[in-house]
């Protein structure tokens, strides 16, 4: 197969990412980041992470015509898409999960691999921290929180990933902070913007 | 935000990138197989180039049509080919202009070749040939030009490399359709019919 190697690619060409390998590559290697914090910061299990990478790239692939440049930046769409794979995921359990899954990818990973992945899990012990302090916010504005504080989108690209106004967003940023303030450890407190 | 710089990636993150490239690769060759899903909706020219790559499928692949807007102003030359029959032959096209002068140009190359400029809304009628069943024939397309990859060996003997493509004007740009595959014996002239 013919590689192509000519590509004035950005992030207009998500669209290329499920029909073009090249196209793909650019992506994964750029975003490959993302997914890893991502995950890190919700999984504790290494397997776990390795097909949930997975799957959020093969959702990325499948869904990469969808993206438009209004929606926010690659990295953002990414999240929302990761954001929706872990939902699914937690919703129906590793067995449905992995009965709807397309590829395995935990049987790629090897000893080496698996104790980068546990290293990830441990160096984001403090975003699991704020995780933990916002779990019992209400889902509205949990969701914001979340995406800005521990994902470190701006408001504007977290109110695009919820599909809210930016406004509706700062609202509810500004709420949130409000009641985290008599809840939050001070370092938690000091990850917010 | 500034984009992430790309990752270095360990033993698992280079299988699961190969795993998702073929994947990808697979995908391709679905939607060359069927032109309709082959169509790219390319937004405005004021955006950056873009590539649309199309690989025909090995055996259901009778024709890939890529859609896309390009940008209208086109540069010169109208065409460029190389490479040879022994390798991977590249043929890239940034004006629909001299279609005898690129036929003879792939001919030199021991490619045996029809190629076939349509007016605007019109296609060549679908019955011209029968197709040869190929893989790894390729397409991609920016606002500018397009480019198709015939991978080695792919033209055999009494086969010919058929290319057609059509532009029309759009209201940010230009639209351009390509036919192409290779033909196994005659390939009869190209009866022109209005584009779908």
């Amino acid at each position: 197969m013919t590689v192509i190697t000519e590509s004035a690619s950005g992030p207009q060409d998500v669209a290329a990412i499920g029909i073009n390998p090249g196209e793909f590559e650019r992506f994964y290697r750029e975003h490959l980041e993302v997914v890893r914090v991502y995950l890190a910061r919700r999984m504790d299990d290494p397997f776990e992470v390795a097909d949930l990478t997975a799957d959020i790239f093969l959702r990325a692939i499948a869904g990469c015509t969808t993206y438009r440049r209004e929606l926010g930046p690659p990295r953002a769409w990414l999240i929302g898409i990761a954001r929706n794979t872990l939902g699914d995921h937690r919703r129906s359990g590793a067995r449905g999960a992995s009965a709807i899954r397309r590829l395995s990818a935990q049987r790629l990973l090897d000893d080496d691999s698996t104790q980068r992945i546990l290293e990830r899990i441990c160096a984001q012990s403090a975003a699991r921290l704020l995780l933990a302090a916002i779990a019992e916010l209400p889902d509205s504005l949990r969701h914001v929180v979340e995406l800005v504080a521990v994902d470190d989108l701006s408001l504007v690209d977290a109110a695009r990933v919820l599909g809210i106004s930016a406004g509706a967003a700062r609202v509810r940023y500004h709420r949130a902070r409000r009641r985290l303030r008599t809840t939050l450890p001070r370092q938690a407190q000091e990850v917010t913007p | 935000m500034n984009p992430t710089p790309p990752s270095e990636l360990d033993g698992f993150e280079t299988s699961l990138l190969t795993e998702l490239k073929s994947h990808v690769a697979k995908s391709a060759a679905t939607n060359a197989a069927n032109p309709r899903s082959a169509a790219v909706d390319v937004p405005g020219p004021t955006r950056p180039r873009r590539w649309f790559v199309g690989i025909a499928a090995s055996v259901a692949a009778a024709m890939v049509a890529a859609i896309l807007l390009v940008h209208a102003l086109w540069p010169t030359p109208a065409f460029a080919v190389t490479g040879r029959n022994s390798g991977d032959i590249t043929v890239r096209v940034v004006r629909l202009e001299g279609a005898e002068k690129l036929e003879r140009a792939l001919d030199e190359r021991g490619v045996p070749a029809d190629i076939t400029y349509l007016p605007v809304g019109k296609r060549c009628a679908p019955d011209r040939y029968a197709a040869v069943s190929v893989s790894g024939l390729m397409i991609s397309i920016s606002y500018t030009e397009f480019e198709i990859t015939i991978p080695p060996g792919t033209v055999g003997t009494h086969d010919t490399f058929v290319m057609s493509a059509a532009v029309a004007p759009i209201d940010n740009g230009m639209k351009v359709s390509v036919d192409f595959n290779i033909a196994h014996g005659p390939v009869r002239p190209c009866r022109i019919i209005d584009a779908p």
